[in-house]
């Protein structure tokens, strides 16, 4: 249903996404897992086409046979919210203060041409009381400040479901929110997901929400995918040393739980890493080949981007 | 909520006593003998003493200073010296021509200064950006008075689209003294335009570059509906606060075009008293404008507080 | 090349200050004839060789008016500036010293009264107690222009007391006086710097506007709003004479507008407009 084909993103020239490929069928689930600065904000903006200015898109990216990339705006502004949808990580920023939640989830449905502004009002309560928002007519009436940080969240997810879309994209969902609420945001997620059979890109840096969501993982690092595959394998039995390497952090709890907004900081990163592998300078088993030349794809058991370690036989 | 509007509404009172205050011992007690002052070196201390008397000004300072406070209310604030009549009626009948003509220049302030404003931070850096910028810096820079003048060569002498000067009055011809308010407006309203596109290009940069905007994108909204739906609203709390102190240059810009554009309101009333030494019409109309401009900024703090729904005081 | 030359807004700023101070410098050792001199057979004349940009309703050479109207100009910014400069920073200072207590309260309250009173209202105040005048004009600008300098002052000296190196000095024993004369004082300069440039264009569009009325400068000073008050009378038949002191002024208010937009750009790179 979602074809990504050597999808590269560039900012001012500089390499922030470097050919990615994946596919996405209806129903699934594909988890991005990487560190901030690894790219997996930027595939999620790259899909809904909004990079924000100074940000270039190549490659296709293909829904239900359509392409995306080069669509005028207004081509897409038809498929953003529709056909597929966003949640972001921040619910306390991602809605508009000075809006009603109520009419905020409410929005999409008449933009689309759904409903008529009564009807998708009341529509916007039966999605608050779906995911979870206790009195949800009063609380359509409320602003966002007056909700809790989950109760935010779980009125995102009502806007992004409103229009039953495709495919959702989930930003590090749960990551700003308290470990108690994420179990919760996450079991709401997979219930959403399960009734309306949508497919989902789920992304995160934790490693156990990604097993927890996901059918498969793309395990990315510096713009270019480390490694990928079915959840268990690229989980289990890692093949990339940078895969291996994030594994073997998660009991130690060095979590990256830092939020980088999109553009600023990354661009001293991007500028110095090298033209080869991205991994080379911190890898155990890089050497000169790595940094210079980009590392050939092996596929096995999950696929790998490595110049040296074999991927583990299918 | 009443406690904090109680304390608002004691903090004017406060302050517009405070004013009178101030007026009242700038113009009646500091000058030392205000009879005196008004009648000119001319005058006979016979001619002088008289004045005094009629002008109640043998009186004690601190009961002249009430009784024309109790007169605010009343409506009795003494004669003229000059026109020799009543001050509050010379006041109720030039308010026709003041209040149009301020409300007229702060909406086209607003709506030019909005509409330019959001124009440029939607094109920020590009040529429409830049235009308007080089626009509202000229804006800021030619005076209004001069613009005033300028309006009148080209469309009142030029062009003869309008006049030159001069109000006809409202129970007349209502068209014509709109048209003879829409010049003298379009000039006052000119630098107050200039300075609110400046502020609304600021406000909206900073409000497109959140979060909840590319929420807004997410679902579907064009750019054009994003700014008009999502931001518009956003950027413009901000602009509100400084909407009372632009109406209050806009208010002291009055007095400069109805000389400009010889309308009989309160500002060319003040420029007459003031060359008249009428010091009794001059401190009921400072008071006044003084006193407006205290009550648009306090209302403007209460609309502040009303626009921005994380500000509604008493809701949970 | 300097930074600050690249800068646009700053560039086309100094050079039209340039022209300003080169002007009122001028007009100090040479003026084509004397400003204030009549010539009633030459009146109202158009421009011409002999008078550049023509000659008024008395016969008086507009373009040594307009020259001497730019060392009015200036002096009148500066003055209503310095006025404002000089106490509004000692008050600003002094109530961020004092934070939160009644001084600060006080002096604050006094100033936010001060500047209720439109600019125009305060100087019809004071003109109307001391009598129409260029120095009384200037001093009611200067006192509008003080609550101005002291709430931007009060503000910025909160922010760097709250410096870590502040406190450092403190407590290596420096008096109040002298954290605020050694370490306060440079820190706000720049800021007050690019406040004074707006608030010098602001002086000089008030004090054509209080000109223009007849209770500024009075004659035979020659000031732009003046001219402009005694052009409006012959619009109809010399309109030559409202263009020229017109755009001096805008010419003096966008080059100090531009100096000061250019120089907060340049002084903090964080507040340059997107």
């Amino acid at each position: 249903m979602l074809a990504l084909r050597d999808l590269s993103v560039t900012f001012r020239g500089y390499p922030v996404l470097r050919n990615l490929s994946f596919d996405l069928a209806s129903g699934e689930t594909l988890g991005l897992v990487g560190e901030s600065g690894s790219g997996k904000s930027m595939t999620a903006l790259a899909l809904m086409g909004l990079l924000p200015p100074g940000f270039e898109a190549k490659g296709s990216i293909r829904l239900r046979g359509t392409e995306l990339l080069g669509l005028p705006d207004k081509a897409l502004c038809r498929l953003r919210g529709r056909a597929m949808a966003m949640i972001f990580q921040e619910p306390m920023t991602a809605l508009n203060p000075v809006l009603t939640v109520g009419a905020q989830i409410a929005e999409g449905l008449v933009l689309h041409g759904l409903m008529d502004p009564r009807a998708a009002m009341a529509e916007a309560i039966r999605l608050m009381e779906r995911v979870g928002l206790p009195d949800p007519a009063r609380r359509a009436r409320s602003y966002p400040h007056e909700l809790s940080g989950g109760q935010r969240q779980r009125a995102m997810i009502a806007m992004a479901i409103s229009c039953r879309p495709a495919v959702l994209i989930a930003d590090e969902p749960t990551s700003a929110l308290d470990v108690s609420l994420q179990v919760e945001i996450l079991a709401l997620l997979r219930e959403i997901r399960a009734e309306t059979g949508m497919a989902m890109i789920f992304i995160s840096h934790d490693l156990s929400v990604i097993s927890a969501m996901a059918d498969r993982a793309l395990v990315l690092y510096g713009g270019l995918a480390m490694e990928s595959g079915p959840v268990r394998p690229v989980i289990d039995r890692p093949a990339h040393p940078y895969t291996q390497g994030l594994i073997a952090a998660i009991p130690r709890g060095t979590a990256h739980t830092h939020r980088l907004s999109p553009i600023r900081g990354q661009v001293p990163d991007l500028a110095s890493l090298p033209p080869g592998c991205p991994f080379a300078g911190r890898c155990t088993l890089g050497d000169a080949r790595c940094a210079g030349t980009p590392p050939p794809l092996r596929s096995g058991l999950t696929q790998i981007h490595c110049h040296h370690a074999e991927p583990v036989p299918a | 909520m009443a406690l904090f509007l109680i304390k608002r509404l004691v903090g004017l009172v406060l302050t517009l006593f405070l004013a009178a205050l101030v007026i009242f011992l700038v113009l009646e007690i500091l000058p030392g003998d205000p009879a005196a002052m008004m009648m000119g070196v001319s005058a006979t201390p016979e001619t002088v003493a008289a004045l005094q008397a009629e002008l109640g000004l043998d009186r004690p300072a601190a009961t002249r200073f009430l009784d024309w406070l109790a007169g605010i209310f009343t409506g009795h604030l003494g004669l003229s010296y000059t026109y020799r009549v009543p001050v509050a009626g010379l006041i109720a009948e030039r308010l026709v021509v003041t209040v149009p003509l301020s409300l007229m220049a702060l909406a086209l302030a607003v709506t030019a200064g909005v509409t330019f404003g959001t124009l440029a931070a939607a094109n920020a850096h590009r040529r429409a950006d830049m235009i308007v910028m080089v626009l509202t810096q000229l804006g800021l820079a030619i005076p209004n008075f001069w613009f005033g003048i300028l309006l009148i060569l080209v469309f009142a002498i030029g062009w003869g689209w309008f006049p030159a000067g001069g109000f006809p009055g409202w129970a007349a011809d209502p068209l014509l003294a709109f048209r003879a308010l829409l010049l003298p407006a379009i000039a006052l309203a000119l630098p107050q335009a200039a300075s609110l596109a400046r502020i609304t290009r600021s406000t909206m940069l900073e409000t497109l570059s959140e979060d909840y905007i590319r929420t807004a994108r997410a679902k579907g909204l064009s750019r054009g509906q994003t700014i008009r739906r999502h931001a518009l609203r956003n950027a413009l709390i901000p602009v509100l606060t400084i909407l009372g102190l632009q109406f209050s240059f806009l208010l002291a810009g009055t007095i400069v075009l109805e000389n400009v554009f010889a309308l009989p309101g309160l500002g060319r009333l003040l420029i007459q008293a003031i060359g008249g030494h009428d010091l009794i019409l001059i401190k009921s109309l400072v008071l006044f404008y003084v006193a407006t401009a205290i009550l648009v900024n306090a209302m403007v703090d209460l609309a502040y507080g009303l626009a921005d729904p994380r500000l509604r005081v008493g809701r949970a | 090349m300097n930074p600050a030359w690249r800068h646009p807004s700053f560039r086309v700023g100094a050079i039209l200050m340039g022209l300003v101070l080169g002007a009122a410098l001028l007009s100090l050792v040479w003026t084509p004839y004397d400003p204030a001199e009549m010539r009633i057979m030459a009146r109202l004349r158009p421009p011409s060789a002999q008078n550049w940009l023509g000659t008024d309703q008395f016969g008086r050479d507009i373009a040594s008016m307009v020259l001497v109207g730019a060392r009015n100009a200036l002096l009148v910014g500066f003055v209503a500036v310095g006025i404002g400069l000089v106490f509004g920073v000692a008050l600003g200072m002094l109530a961020a010293l004092y934070r939160g207590r009644l001084i600060d309260e006080a002096v604050m309250r006094a100033l936010d009264f001060i500047f209720a009173f439109p600019a125009v209202l305060t100087a019809i105040l004071i003109l109307t107690w001391f009598g129409p005048g260029l120095v009384n004009a200037v001093v009611a600008i200067g006192i509008f222009n003080i609550p101005v300098f002291a709430r931007q002052a009060r503000g910025a000296t909160l922010q760097v007391l709250a410096q870590d190196y502040i406190r450092a000095a403190r407590l290596a024993g420096l008096s109040r006086p002298a954290v605020m004369l050694r370490h306060i004082l440079p820190n706000i300069t720049g800021l007050m710097i690019v406040q004074g440039s707006t608030q010098f264009a602001f002086a000089i569009l008030a004090e054509a506007s209080l000109s223009y009325l007849g209770i500024g400068t009075q004659p035979p000073n020659p000031s732009w709003g003046r001219m402009l008050n005694d052009a409006q009378t012959y619009l109809g038949t010399a309109p030559h004479l409202a263009l020229v002191p017109g755009l001096a002024i805008a010419i003096a208010v966008l080059a100090f507008n531009l100096l000061g937009d250019g120089l907060r750009d340049l002084l903090d790179p964080r507040m340059k407009e997107r």
